[in-house]
């Protein structure tokens, strides 16, 4: 059986990831940068976040639903 | 008066090169031995993995692995050895002959050369004994060496695949991960689908040699085969040497069987180049001519035979890597000049005014 793999970030943009050699078996709750929670997947429809190093970062919205990863971003739009 | 000023770090980078420079010259037949064993590591790996998947032991799993592709090997020198040992000893006393009929051809076409004399002026028990003897030794020790080598480091390669992986993956910063993995796939991808589509374009260019040769009633049917199926792996000139070699020897029986011969292996050139390998290697290689064509005379000014056979595989590596950067830069920016240029020469000035004002427009909101 493959291992489960994937990447995520905080709301600082700290990215991680899990599963991969030299890394955690299993996605972690808390950044280790800067202690804020970590988003693996989508709130709303659990779509992984983009494994592109650069839309990981810029990503603040789901690709899949257009939901926002972070309760802060929502707040941005209805701004 | 010009002033130059360099940095220690400068100079410190420099002599670092030069001394990486000089490592990488006396150290090349190691750094070959190490990439080739690389290569295979790449072929083998997904069958380890199978074999693994299955419950059998890693170690286990890569030995079995590498017995029976030395099993195979043993076998097939075991058929051939003997049968071209054979057909030596014919070419060693029929050479006069051939090379008499080669010149009385050379001869109707206005080409004169003294083939014949030279044929038998060829000193044999020079050639096959006695200090040549000795310097064929070595070079076959040389060579034996490097074969156990390759295959131990394969072995090793194989067996801490994992290891490797993760002493690959502490250098990757986290979030990276996925991109590395794209990358290290493609390159198996790349490397070991060349490796597995040559072994099965060898094998297949072997079994039809033989039988046409065989059924032509060509000699030496078993040597030609063998060497059908080596030089297949020389890119673009390969296929001529596995065409020329019997066609002339078919030639020494008769013409007709010649022109059977050069027909039959044409065809079979036709059917690998149009259908086996574009089915074998998909999309795995994918190298417009030209480059095939630069990267066989590069590696065979480097390296000889070895770079020659190399090219390929590393052409396919550097496209890798090419594509891997191209994808990393991303889709072009857009351009951020005047906008006349955007515009054709012979566009109204007054459209283009209505251009700029549209621009303001959007960038105050």
């Amino acid at each position: 059986m493959a291992v489960e793999r994937g990447v995520g970030k905080c709301e600082q943009n700290h990215a991680g990831s899990f599963g991969y050699p030299t890394r955690p078996n299993e996605p972690y709750d808390f950044c280790p940068q800067c202690g804020n929670p970590m988003v693996w997947h989508c709130p709303n429809c659990r779509s992984p976040l983009p494994d592109d190093p650069g839309e990981l970062i810029s990503a603040r919205f789901c690709r899949n639903c257009g939901s926002p990863y972070f309760p802060h971003s929502e707040d941005e739009t209805d701004r | 008066m010009i002033r130059i000023e360099v940095s220690y770090r400068a100079i410190l980078f420099i002599a670092l090169m030069l001394v990486s420079l000089w490592a990488l010259t006396k150290l090349w037949p190691i750094i070959l031995l190490i990439l080739t064993a690389f290569i295979f590591h790449t072929a083998l790996l997904p069958y380890v993995e199978w074999l693994v998947r299955k419950g059998l032991p890693r170690t286990l799993s890569v030995l079995l692995i590498l017995l029976a592709i030395m099993g195979v090997l043993a076998g097939l020198s075991a058929l051939v050895v003997p049968a071209m040992v054979d057909e030596f000893t014919n070419l060693k006393s029929d050479l006069p002959e051939d090379a008499k009929d080669l010149e009385n051809l050379l001869d109707d076409f206005g080409i004169h050369v003294e083939l014949e004399q030279r044929a038998r002026d060829i000193d044999w028990d020079h050639l096959i004994s006695g200090s040549a003897a000795v310097d064929y030794g070595q070079r076959a020790l040389t060579i034996l060496l490097g074969i156990i080598t390759v295959v131990v480091l394969t072995a090793y390669l194989l067996v801490d695949t994992p290891r490797l992986s993760r002493f690959v993956y502490q250098f990757v910063p986290p979030g990276r991960e996925p991109e590395m993995e794209h990358f290290l796939t493609a390159m198996n991808r790349v490397v070991g689908g060349y490796i597995r589509g040559q072994v099965v374009t060898s094998a297949c260019i072997f079994v039809y040699t033989l039988i046409v040769l065989l059924a032509v009633g060509v000699p030496n049917a078993v040597a030609f085969a063998v060497l059908a199926a080596f030089v297949d792996i020389i890119p673009l000139i390969g296929a001529t040497i596995a065409v020329v070699f019997p066609t002339v020897a078919a030639f020494r029986e008769s013409p007709t069987q010649a022109i059977i011969v050069l027909a039959l292996l044409m065809a079979y050139q036709q059917f690998e180049d149009r259908l086996l390998t574009p089915r074998v290697y998909g999309q795995t290689l994918n190298l417009p001519p030209l480059v095939v064509l630069v990267a066989v005379l590069v590696g065979g000014q480097l390296l000889g035979i070895v770079g020659v056979l190399l090219a390929m595989p590393a052409a396919a590596v550097a496209r890798v890597g090419f594509d891997y950067w191209m994808e990393r830069r991303g889709p072009a920016a857009p351009p951020t000049g005047p906008i006349e240029e955007l515009l054709a020469p012979d566009e109204p000035a007054m459209e283009k005014e209505a251009v700029r004002g549209r621009r303001t427009r959007r960038r105050k909101v």
